[in-house]
């Protein structure tokens, strides 16, 4: 297949992107091969998978997989496809199991992929099928970031730390802040949209501008706190206020830096923050004084590269997956912290759902723009135009302490840039080696435009 | 040859219809987006749930609904006014121009309960949803209501849904069911 040049469909330097990119059909191929295809995608959290022989069933791009607790605590995926005629081994959302049995010829499987028994194998195979050669197709490479589940389908991938990157330092504000980590709670919120995976990724990743306008209603009669940030422009807040950091490897953060806005959009925050008051001292020890002060509690959004984001505070974990250029599927849970009381899990867990769940004041405020978003170019002409995220062009700065290229304010469009650039340079590379790796604003600029095809 | 069924309806005919009646009743208010009205036959305590559903296989029923669970709506009085009152901002975009929506209540079956003067109404409600330029969208709900007498009217004290798609088939839910 005859690979789409990305050169032109997306310019750091002005912003622009190509409307083609949110529909045609060969662009989209490209991304299954050389995104998620190659990058790290978030599977499961350790909390919904404890013991051994629990499962969940999910998706890396549009690929079915399982995740399986081994015996030996260890964590496998696998395609969720029998080796034989390839029917799905599992229907379940989730559960617990000792082999997973083919519903078409009943070939069983064990938790550690290994094709365990075979209908008449001795009167119809002869006994001569070698077993050993039929287990469930294994995902490359599976590993855990502080309970976060990560698969990789790439032999050549760098490592999930390396990966993640200096994107560390902001994802233990929530995964490494408390003691015993986090979990997820709940079961899993699907939601489908006719929408393009990428534009719920980039709205999350960096879009303060739409708060105000696109949930003004929920906005008018939901908020129990000022956000100043959010109601400022850029111009009137400086980096002790709110910030952006993107530019890493195409993950991103912003962050209100107050230390309790995260629960601005609770009727009542009063649990939630004596929370944050009776813990603070515990999480500036383990974090130190910009990150527990600052952002522990904060109203931040963080987006790991291609599709996960979470919302300390608001407090949702999100995946988002394609289902071809104009369709994807929405899955939310809430995450907490394991310390908290079950009180305030209820809490936080109601909180998530009327606000960003199936039924959320806020979610469902952006699912109409996004959808049209992706719909508008359909058309012929329409598509031949281009779409801009220029907010802010060269506000950009390097910080004494905050990793990453950090601009001011949440309302800014510096981070959908940084997305779009590590979306091009994903799809221009053939292999991992022609990936460039930036952390900060002198890398970033030292690579900028280095795709080497 | 005896006339008479060898089955009896739960409730008295007059009961029955009145329930009937009721429930298009409360439909047409909410398809027409006439919440103040809705409001009202709503008890004070009411409790408005509806789990995220979820497919295990039927030995894992370990995984059912537990405590902690996910829900679509877990409203009391307090939410769903919440929620009225952000469509009267008129700042829900996505609601303007208005969407045609229609709610058609079946599979009515009335029993009385253990306190006087409160029945247990079943139903399944199907809403028709009709979007912009086209676009259908088509929800199945069955519905476990609890009515109570107060004062001169039935008032819904309780509603215990099931939603039947595991994923949701619209990009938003600002409605009722």
């Amino acid at each position: 297949m005859s690979k789409v040049d990305v050169s032109q469909l997306v310019d750091n330097k002005t912003g622009r992107q190509s409307r083609t990119i949110f529909h045609e059909q060969d662009i989209y191929e490209q991304e299954q091969e050389r995104i998620f295809g190659k990058c790290w995608l978030f599977l499961a959290h350790e909390s919904q998978i404890p013991d051994p022989g629990d499962y969940f069933r999910t998706f890396m791009g549009e690929d079915e997989v399982l995740v399986i607790r081994q015996k030996d605590q260890s964590i496998k995926a696998f395609l969720n496809t029998c080796t034989h005629r390839g029917n799905r081994v599992c229907k379940s959302d989730k559960g617990n199991a000792k082999q997973f049995t083919c519903s078409y010829h009943g070939w069983s499987f064990a938790a550690d992929g290994a094709l365990q028994s075979v209908p008449l194998e001795e009167d119809a195979y002869y006994n001569e099928l070698d077993k050993s050669k039929f287990g469930l197709h294994p995902v490359c490479h599976v590993d855990s970031y502080k309970g976060l589940i990560f698969g990789n389908f790439d032999p050549d991938a760098p490592s999930l730390v390396d990966y993640l990157g200096d994107m560390k330092w902001y994802l233990d504000v929530w995964l490494d802040a408390m003691p015993e980590g986090t979990e997820l709670i709940g079961s899993t919120q699907k939601v489908e949209y006719p929408v393009n995976w990428k534009l719920p990724v980039e709205n999350a990743c960096g879009d303060g501008y739409h708060i105000g306008w696109a949930h003004a209603g929920v906005m008018t009669v939901a908020t129990s706190m000022n956000i100043e940030s959010l109601s400022l422009g850029n111009t009137k807040v400086d980096s002790s206020t709110a910030m952006a950091g993107g530019g890493m490897n195409g993950h991103s953060i912003i962050s209100s830096l107050d230390g309790q806005s995260g629960y601005a959009f609770y009727p009542d925050p009063s649990l939630p923050v004596s929370y944050l008051e009776a813990n603070r001292d515990t999480v500036v020890s383990r974090l130190g004084d910009t990150r527990g002060k600052q952002f522990w509690g904060s109203q931040i959004n963080m987006t790991i590269f291609p599709n996960v984001q979470m919302l300390p505070g608001l407090n949702w974990f999100r995946v988002y997956h394609p289902k071809g250029p104009g369709k994807m599927e929405m899955w939310t849970w809430a995450m907490v912290d394991k310390e908290m009381s079950d009180e305030l899990k209820q809490t936080v867990l109601d909180n998530v759902c009327r606000t960003f769940g199936a039924a959320g004041m806020f979610d469902n405020d952006d699912g109409e723009n996004f959808a049209a978003c992706t719909s508008q170019n359909r058309g012929l002409q329409t598509r031949q135009k281009d779409v801009y995220t220029n907010m802010g062009l060269g506000k950009e700065y390097t910080h004494p302490e905050m990793p990453g290229v950090i601009s001011d304010g949440l309302v800014g469009e510096q981070n959908q840039r940084y997305f779009y650039r590590r979306w091009q340079e994903m799809m221009a590379a053939k292999d991992w080696s022609a990936v460039p790796n930036y952390n900060n604003l002198e890398e970033a600029n030292a690579t900028e435009g280095k795709i080497d095809e | 040859m005896s006339n008479s069924l060898p089955f009896k309806n739960t409730v008295d005919i007059e009961t029955y219809l009145a329930f009937q009646a009721l429930l298009y009743k409360e439909a047409r208010l909410l398809d027409q987006e006439d919440y103040e009205q809705w409001l009202a036959m709503l008890a004070d305590d009411i409790h408005y749930y509806m789990p995220v559903p979820a497919r295990y296989l039927r030995e894992e029923k370990k995984q059912a609904i537990k405590p902690l669970d996910a829900h679509i709506f877990n409203d009391y009085k307090k939410q769903i006014e919440l929620r009225i009152a952000r469509f009267a901002t008129n700042l829900v975009w996505s609601e303007n121009p208005q969407n045609a929506i229609n709610h058609t209540v079946t599979n009515i079956e009335v029993f009385p309960t253990d306190v006087d003067g409160e029945w247990n109404a079943l139903s399944v409600v199907t809403v028709l949803r009709s979007r912009l330029d086209g676009v259908e969208k088509r929800m199945v709900v069955s519905r476990d209501d609890i009515w109570r007498i107060e004062g001169d009217s039935l008032k819904l004290a309780k509603r215990n849904m099931l939603f039947n798609h595991t994923v949701v088939p619209d990009s938003n839910l600002n409605f009722f069911f």
